[in-house]
């Protein structure tokens, strides 16, 4: 047959690795940037992205080795059955956790925007029911909803947000470079780890069906995901202020209403929104219920509805919008450092040290 | 067979009790006898008794009786004035011919019996399309001869590669079936799954390509057709053309073609006909019209009940003094406008086409007028319903139509329920589903997603149509050997 199930192109898994970059970071961090740092707070997606950058560099180096054994059954090879299950099983957490803060976070938002009236665990039912579809209809079928969501997002995106450029006050968003280097040095890993998805490239590389140049490939398409990311915080914070865009919950929804040149578009950058945390969950769900069945010997579909009931649950669990995003940015800390740096270093070092063994 | 006459003809007689309509004589020539089969109208009468048998009679009468031991010879040598006879040892085969409207033939002293090609049944002219109608354009439509079928095909690919591969599908109907292809062309692997399908089929009978397009269809829980239906003998040339399957069907008027993806039920023959830039207007405004036709009423109940802030002051205004009085809630109003609209169509359908017409006018322009007038519903809404109506015709394909028309309900609910969530809700499971669609192996949104193949150009012939020269190569379908289909100047 034609199609090989199970299998994507590098260019699906580019435009996968954008729209999961963008799904949290972008409604997140313009008010997460600004209120650490005020207007300096602009700069700092591209230090995070440069962070990220080396992260994706040791992750890229690994695309050969996970794509020939899987996360899981590779991490074996290098360290043990045992030890293996435990990081893994600390990812699977990391998924099913980031799952449910953005489920809770977009649901906060169209609560807001879309649906003042409605329960939150409706709400949070309602984003999560297509995405255990999406999950369900496996990883090609996602790539390829990838592909048609990526127009969808960035046609809108590029038509509404990009001209409100032309409103921003250069002149007041000049880098203070007198800020301390440490509270730079946390934005930046924070901003760094917002960028969620990073983390499925460990999963993903075996469903890879062409590894060449795929470093590079990965790199470019996290660079334009990076410029977009950018433009929505410098966007944001200059347009609002600091001081406003802090005090907001969704600053780069809420520029849209304020202005009255686009009055009412804050409907369509949810829209976008959405369809970009749609594409993360589903992967959250699909990845993680995977891992987790790896780590288990057999993967079973029971395994997604327990991802999606999780995630569904941990939504629930916190009490309000800030408390999300302050757990979002702890948790993503640790396992930021873990997964993003600390695990592909480790990984790359001891596969360079026992080639011979951990190909045989 | 046996040798003995009397043993097969009691054999047959048992088979064909009761059958009023069947023909059946033993005659006796010469010294010998002979025993003709065949079922009134289904066969060409004149050719069996004025031209075969009198001419093969003659010839055994000739033939002395100690000489009349190789009958098959004899009949080559001049007894059977036609080219199309073969013989037949197993009963049941002989009785599927007979059924078939084939006259049977058995002599006595003779363990063959001879099947002559005498197909006649009362059939359909060619036509012309009724549901693919084009102004440019050959204007010939398939009728429900299965011949005739392939014959128009065959007539408009004289190559020695297009293949006709017969089957016979249904334990009691016993229809033909015929798997047209360019041998070159076609990729094997999907010409091989088309085949398992078809041959693991075990059903009473076939009567239509739609069951066998559900029969053998990836996905039969989706309102999405995986297959396409034509009834233009000149599109299933050219989607042979492409690589693709042609499937005909004895008695059926529509030929299947496989594989199929979303954008090729967009496409008609006529777009090839006429000018690039005409053709390329036309497709963009189908698909246009079919997104409208599938998310007009949802958007509608989301921007003018939920969101209403999205939507410009003046018009919000113009849309408010239009409900004013309605004593239908807006969501309701959809749906009983979209249900009268279904109502008028299916009666339109149903009645003879003098009066449709006719319904048309009084169900569309006078109810809708008399509706608004009353302030029963607003103006707005017969607008939204009758465009979304307007809009679901546009679509060349009817199963397309169809499924649009169905997952249009899926979204206004979801959107009635919850707003613009509701609505990307409903959009996103619908994204999903096709994304995650097959046909033959091929993705269904193929090369909107999953087209990611190296130098191909099927986007080219998808929201608009570029000249030739811009599509040298066959598309997705077609065998990696044979992709260029025009060769550089």
């Amino acid at each position: 047959m034609y199609s090989d199930n199970g299998k994507i192109s590098a260019r699906q898994m580019q435009i996968l690795l954008i729209l999961d970059v963008l799904g949290i970071s972008i409604i997140v961090l313009p008010k997460y940037n600004s209120s650490l740092l005020g207007f300096d707070g602009i700069l700092l997606p591209v230090a995070g992205g440069v962070l990220a950058l080396i992260s994706l560099f040791f992750i890229c180096r690994l695309a050969p080795f996970l794509g020939e054994f899987g996360f899981f059954d590779g991490l074996s090879r290098l360290i043990g059955r045992f030890m293996s299950g435990l990081v893994s099983l600390g990812l699977v957490f990391k998924l099913i956790f980031s799952l449910g803060c953005g489920i809770r976070i977009f649901s906060e938002a169209a609560k807001l925007k879309f649906l003042p009236n409605t329960p939150l665990w409706i709400i949070s039912g309602l984003i999560l029911l297509p995405c255990l579809y999406g999950a369900f209809k496996g990883y090609e079928s996602r790539a390829r909803l990838g592909e048609l969501l990526v127009f969808i997002i960035l046609i809108p995106f590029l038509i509404v947000f990009v001209p409100r450029i032309m409103e921003c006050s250069f002149p007041s968003v000049i880098p203070n470079i007198n800020i301390s280097k440490d509270i730079y040095f946390k934005g930046s890993l924070t901003n760094c780890f917002a960028f969620t998805g990073m983390e499925f490239l460990l999963l993903t590389f075996n469903h890879l069906n062409n590894m060449s140049d795929i470093g590079k490939k990965l790199a470019s398409a996290f660079i334009f995901a990076l410029v977009l990311v950018f433009l929505v915080n410098f966007v944001t914070i200059s347009i609002l202020g600091d001081t406003l865009a802090a005090s907001f919950d969704f600053p780069a929804v809420d520029i849209m209403d304020i202005s009255s040149v686009s009055k009412g578009k804050g409907g369509i950058m949810m829209s976008i929104f959405y369809l970009s945390v749609v594409i993360y969950e589903i992967g959250a769900i699909y990845l993680g219920s995977g891992l987790f069945g790896d780590i288990l010997g057999k993967r079973r579909s029971i395994y997604m509805y327990m991802a999606a009931f999780g995630g569904y649950a941990l939504s629930l669990g916190f009490n309000d919008i800030n408390s999300v995003i302050v757990c979002f940015t702890k948790i993503n800390m640790f396992f930021g450092i873990a997964y993003f740096f600390v695990l592909p270093i480790f990984m790359n070092i001891i596969i360079k040290l026992k080639k011979d063994d951990v190909y045989a | 067979m046996y040798k003995d006459i009397d043993k097969n003809i009691e054999i047959f007689e048992n088979m064909f009790t009761d059958c009023g309509d069947l023909v059946k004589r033993k005659i006796p020539v010469s010294s010998t006898y002979i025993y003709v089969l065949y079922f009134d109208g289904m066969n060409d009468r004149t050719l069996i008794e004025s031209r075969v048998l009198d001419t093969f009679m003659l010839e055994i009468r000739k033939t002395p009786p100690d000489k009349f031991t190789d009958v098959t010879q004899a009949l080559i040598n001049g007894g059977l004035t036609t080219a199309d006879f073969y013989e037949q040892t197993d009963f049941e085969e002989a009785a599927v011919a007979v059924m078939s409207g084939e006259t049977l033939l058995i002599i006595d002293g003779y363990d063959k019996a001879i099947i002559i090609a005498s197909k006649n049944y009362p059939i359909r002219d060619i036509g012309q399309p009724d549901t693919e109608g084009s102004i440019e354009g050959p204007k010939e439509a398939f009728n429900e001869n299965f011949r005739d079928q392939t014959a128009l095909i065959r007539r408009r690919i004289r190559d020695t590669n297009l293949k006709i591969k017969q089957l016979k599908a249904g334990r009691r109907s016993q229809t033909d079936i015929a798997v047209i292809y360019l041998k070159d062309v076609c990729r094997t692997e999907i010409l091989e799954e088309a085949l398992k399908r078809i041959e693991n089929i075990d059903i009473d009978a076939i009567l239509d390509s739609g069951y066998l397009s559900q029969l053998i269809s990836e996905n039969e829980m989706t309102l999405f057709p995986l297959l396409q239906l034509t009834e233009r003998p000149d599109k299933a040339a050219a989607e042979i053309l492409e690589g693709r399957i042609v499937i005909a069907v004895d008695t059926a008027p529509f030929v299947i073609i496989l594989p199929a993806v979303l954008p090729s039920f967009y496409q008609t023959g006529e777009d090839y006909y006429q000018n690039w830039q005409a053709a390329s207007l036309i497709r963009a405004v189908r698909y246009i019209a079919s997104m409208l036709a599938l998310a007009l009423p949802a958007l509608y109940v989301c921007f003018a009940l939920y969101n209403p802030s999205m939507v410009p002051a003046e018009l919000l205004l113009k849309m408010s003094f239009a409900r004013e009085g309605v004593p239908v809630s807006g969501i309701g109003e959809i749906y009983l406008m979209e249900l009268a609209f279904e109502a008028l169509r299916e009666a339109g359908i149903r009645m003879p086409s003098s009066i449709g017409s006719t319904l048309g006018i009084v169900g569309g322009i006078i109810i809708g007028q008399a509706a608004v007038d009353a302030g029963i519903v607003s103006p707005i809404v017969v607008i939204v319903v009758s465009l979304t109506g307007i809009c679901s015709f546009a679509i060349p394909q009817i199963a397309l139509g169809s499924a649009y028309r169905l997952s249009k309900y899926f979204l206004l609910t979801a959107a009635s329920l919850f707003g613009f969530l509701g609505f990307w809700a409903a959009f996103v499971t619908l994204l999903i589903h096709l994304s995650s669609l097959k046909s033959f192996g091929i993705p269904y949104l193929y090369p909107f997603a999953g087209g990611d193949i190296k130098g191909d150009e099927g986007i080219r012939d998808t929201f608009f149509r570029l000249p030739p020269r811009f599509m040298k190569k066959r598309p997705v379908f077609s065998s990696d050997k044979q992709k260029i289909r025009m060769k550089s100047e």
